[in-house]
């Protein structure tokens, strides 16, 4: 449920601020980043890190999708 | 010429490590693997018919009829005088090599530009990644490999078709179907493979909308031939629920219950992102402590810079539709390989508990690792030449180094010091035992020496217990008892799950002790041989102590039931002295009980006087041989579970039984040949009963089927005179339709192809 909730808030807040797939990516990598550097000190926390990071990808990526699309037409 | 060098190179790293791996001059095996290399011929036979008489009492071929054609080439090779070892080696050599091609094509495909060096890159990293290690090279198993080995070359092939939008690279393909084809006797990779498809065919479809029908013809076509080219394993695929037929089908196969019990734990320990994001599969930290320890927390934030690496890339290249579209694959992989873990796990287990078939994928990790490696690979290769070029032009070498030296150095490490082929438990946990086996030579002799006393009786082989053993030979063995591989004569050496198999075997020990008539439940098995083994290691297996089943052995001696034989090493043989041919024979007096299962039954059945055990029988017609009923009643004293009530059957009259005469043309085909029956009786064939076992008196319909004996097949007779019972495993009709199609198949896809490349061959010259 909380990672449902993570995404709502991702995607309602890229919506209405207007955002777009560059932050959404970068949002991720620095996730991820994070994550990785606590992997060393807690792998539980280093995991939350990570899953959020994937809820960023998988939205960076689709708008990223529909943002090249767009150039592309 | 850069790509030959690039080809040559992979051919001496690949040589390289298999000469590591067998410079020692012992074959390899280990778990579930089986030691096909050594009778390559036997498991040629034994994955040649829909029915094979190993383990012990028979079972259904299904899929491994796949691994047939591998079988037939690798055993036309070792009749010509080749070792078994230099075959495993030459296969792994060829895998090797096979996976680094693919991985170098179907890079170059995607990426036209990149360097041959990152090529080379690339290759190390699809052989070495931990993933390939723990799920590929460590688990040792055979279909895994050729599927790891031929999946590149799949994946390269048909993005090569979708991109030159060229069908003759669907008829490729089907041939790299049949070189591969051992790969498919894993019931999970066919899926696998056509997930992998269909996701690649959705993202043409993205990338060029304008050439849809082209990319959906060109999957149907390629779906078509593959079907048609591999029908002969197919055919008893699409019978599996028919061909089980022990009475449990498909659906109790897939139990989806048992099945999401198995899916969550595996989720909830293979199945985080701590681990895949660095491409780690945390058994094997698990189950390598003291070597995974010696990775310093630094190693494994550096393995995180694979992942990041790709990552950036995606950000800086975000406009590329295709880039990202493969990078998405990357991504949608990644999400499937944690199961049902957080986020958005109950996605992948709605999809599991609806859809039986999806149960293969019980263990995500294990089953995407392939896909993630054939993904990750190319992405990150050119995610490396990417960033190195745009954004650190001046320590692109050092960058390159950096990485080649950690893929080699540190992911190596396992590969080139053999590492990689051991276990945790013993001999496997010792580095210079691993999974290397010197099989006795004395196993040799045994096994000639059973042969030359024919091939119409079994052995029972003592001590037993599950499917597991482990051997104290000077390089010892623990896994899956190698009983098929051993010996040529079907025998019961070990317990494993197959219907009716599992419930009988572990009484058989059992019966030895309680009962002073063993050679009853001998004969009932048809076994003429009994041998204990003090080679392996009964106290690590819980089995009972050679020395003690020896004793019992020599007390059957003096009672005139057995006589010890010969031996061989740790082999000792007794002979069952009340053993005749029970493959086939006519029963003329049937005891019947009123319990399905209850081993105490067979102290009651004798077939040298034609007697044999059904359950509930009912047939007015035969009911005049039955002889005697056993009626069993719970007990409320837990004490005594049952009482048996005998019952005489006052008009039962023993009948003078036929003679019987049998023709084997395979495993699953026999002609018996009856002569003088003067009355009905019951055909008993010692085979484990399958419902797919057919019996007709010439063109006549089938005869009535039963159980008998607890485990065996028998068939209601009513037919005086002289005449000929054909007894046939039906899906072995299916076996022998569906290699006509696909020879038929491949010869058309040839003759295609050659015609299509001298038409090319004009064009060119013109």
């Amino acid at each position: 449920m909380i990672y449902w909730g993570a995404l709502i808030i991702l995607v309602l807040y890229i919506n209405y601020s207007k955002k777009g797939s560059k932050f959404c990516m970068h949002f991720a990598l620095y996730l991820f980043l994070t994550g990785a550097l606590t992997a060393i000190i807690n792998e539980n926390i280093s995991e939350i890190f990570f899953r959020l990071s994937i809820i960023g990808w998988i939205v960076g990526v689709i708008l990223a999708m529909k943002e090249s699309k767009t150039v592309n037409a | 010429m850069a790509q030959v060098k690039n080809y040559l190179l992979i051919c001496l790293a690949a040589f390289i490590l298999v000469f590591i791996w067998f410079k020692d001059g012992y074959m390899m095996s280990y778990a579930e693997s089986a030691f096909s290399f050594y009778n390559l011929e036997r498991y040629f036979s034994l994955t040649s018919n829909a029915w094979t008489e190993y383990p012990g009492l028979g079972s259904v071929s299904l899929v491994t009829t796949a691994s047939k054609p591998t079988y037939l080439v690798l055993s036309k090779i070792q009749q010509a005088g080749i070792s078994g070892l230099l075959i495993q080696a030459g296969v792994f050599w060829f895998l090797l090599i096979s996976s680094g091609i693919g991985i170098v094509l179907l890079t170059k495909e995607l990426f036209e530009k990149i360097p041959n060096r990152y090529l080379i890159l690339g290759v190390f990293f699809y052989w070495f990644n931990p993933l390939s290690l723990v799920n590929v090279w460590n688990r040792f198993l055979l279909n895994y490999m050729f599927f790891f080995g031929a999946l590149p070359i799949f994946v390269f092939l048909f993005i090569k078709g979708l991109r030159t939008k060229n069908y003759q690279w669907s008829l490729v393909q089907t041939l790299a179907f049949g070189v591969y084809s051992f790969s498919f006797s894993y019931l999970a990779f066919p899926p696998l493979l056509w997930i992998t498809f269909t996701l690649l065919t959705i993202l043409f479809l993205i990338y060029e909308y304008r050439s849809s029908l082209f990319f959906m013809k060109y999957f149907f076509l390629t779906l078509i031939l593959f079907v048609l080219a591999n029908s002969w394993w197919i055919s008893q695929l699409i019978a599996l629920d028919r061909t089980l037929g022990f009475g449990q089908g498909f659906s109790q196969v897939f139990n989806s219950q048992a099945n999401v019990g198995t899916l969550d734990a595996l989720s909830k320990s293979l199945g985080n992102f701590t681990d895949i994001l660095r491409l780690s599969n945390s058994s094997f930290t698990q189950a390598y402590q003291s070597f995974s320890d010696s990775f310093s927390p630094l190693v494994q934030i550096f393995e995180y810079c694979f992942m990041a690496i790709i990552m950036i890339t995606i950000i800086k290249k975000r406009k590329d539709l295709f880039f990202l579209l493969f990078a998405g694959l990357l991504l949608l992989i990644i999400f499937l390989s944690k199961g049902s873990n957080p986020p958005f796990g109950e996605i992948y287990r709605a999809f599991f508990v609806r859809f039986s078939a999806l149960q293969i994928l019980r263990n995500p990790l294990e089953k995407f690792s392939f896909l993630l490696a054939i993904f990750f690979t190319p992405l990150f290769i050119y995610s490396l030449y990417y960033i190195s070029k745009e954004h650190f032009i001046r320590y692109k070498n050092t960058i390159f180094f950096v990485f080649l030296s950690f893929i080699i150095i540190i992911w190596g490490y396992p590969f080139y010091t053999g590492l990689v082929f051991t276990s945790n438990e013993p001999p496997a946990n010792n580095p210079s035992n691993g999974y290397k086996i010197k099989v006795p030579d004395y196993y040799l002799a045994a096994d000639q020496w059973l042969s030359s006393r024919g091939n119409n009786f079994r052995y029972i082989g003592l001590p037993f217990q599950g499917e597991g053993i482990t051997y104290r030979w000077e390089k010892g063995y623990s896994g899956v008892e190698l009983s098929s591989a051993l010996f040529s004569t079907p025998g019961i050496l070990f317990n494993t799950s197959t219907p009716y198999f599992f419930q009988l075997v572990p009484e058989i020990e059992k019966f030895l002790y309680d009962n002073e008539e063993f050679y009853k439940m001998a004969n009932i098995l048809n076994a003429r041989y009994i041998f204990v083994r003090d080679d392996i290691d009964f106290k690590s297996r819980k089995m009972k102590n050679p020395k003690e089943i020896k004793e019992r052995l020599n007390e059957l001696v003096q009672k005139n039931q057995l006589r010890q034989q010969t031996s061989f090493g740790s082999l000792t043989f007794w002979e069952n002295l009340k053993w005749n041919d029970f493959s086939f024979y006519p029963a003329t007096n049937l005891v019947n009980s009123s319990s399905s299962f209850s081993i105490s039954d067979i102290s009651f059945v004798d077939p040298t006087s034609g007697s044999a055990l059904t359950h509930n029988f009912s047939d007015q017609r035969f009911r005049d041989l039955v002889s005697l009923d056993l009626k069993h009643q719970k007990q409320e004293d837990v004490n005594q579970n049952e009482t048996i009530t005998k019952i005489n059957n006052d008009g039962f009259k023993i009948s003078a039984p036929p003679q019987l005469s049998i023709t084997k043309i395979n495993p699953s085909k026999y002609f018996v040949k009856v002569t003088n029956a003067t009355g009905p009786f019951l055909l008993v064939f010692s085979e484990l009963h399958n419902n797919k076992w057919k019996a007709a008196i010439e063109e006549q319909s089938p005869l009535q089927h039963l159980i008998v004996n607890l485990y065996a097949n028998g068939w209601l007779v009513d037919q005086k005179g002289n005449y000929t019972i054909k007894v046939e495993f039906t899906p072995q009709l299916w076996l022998e339709s569906g290699e006509k199609v696909s020879l038929t198949i491949y010869a058309l896809v040839l003759l295609l192809l050659f015609i299509l490349s001298i038409k090319h061959m004009r064009r060119k010259s013109l």
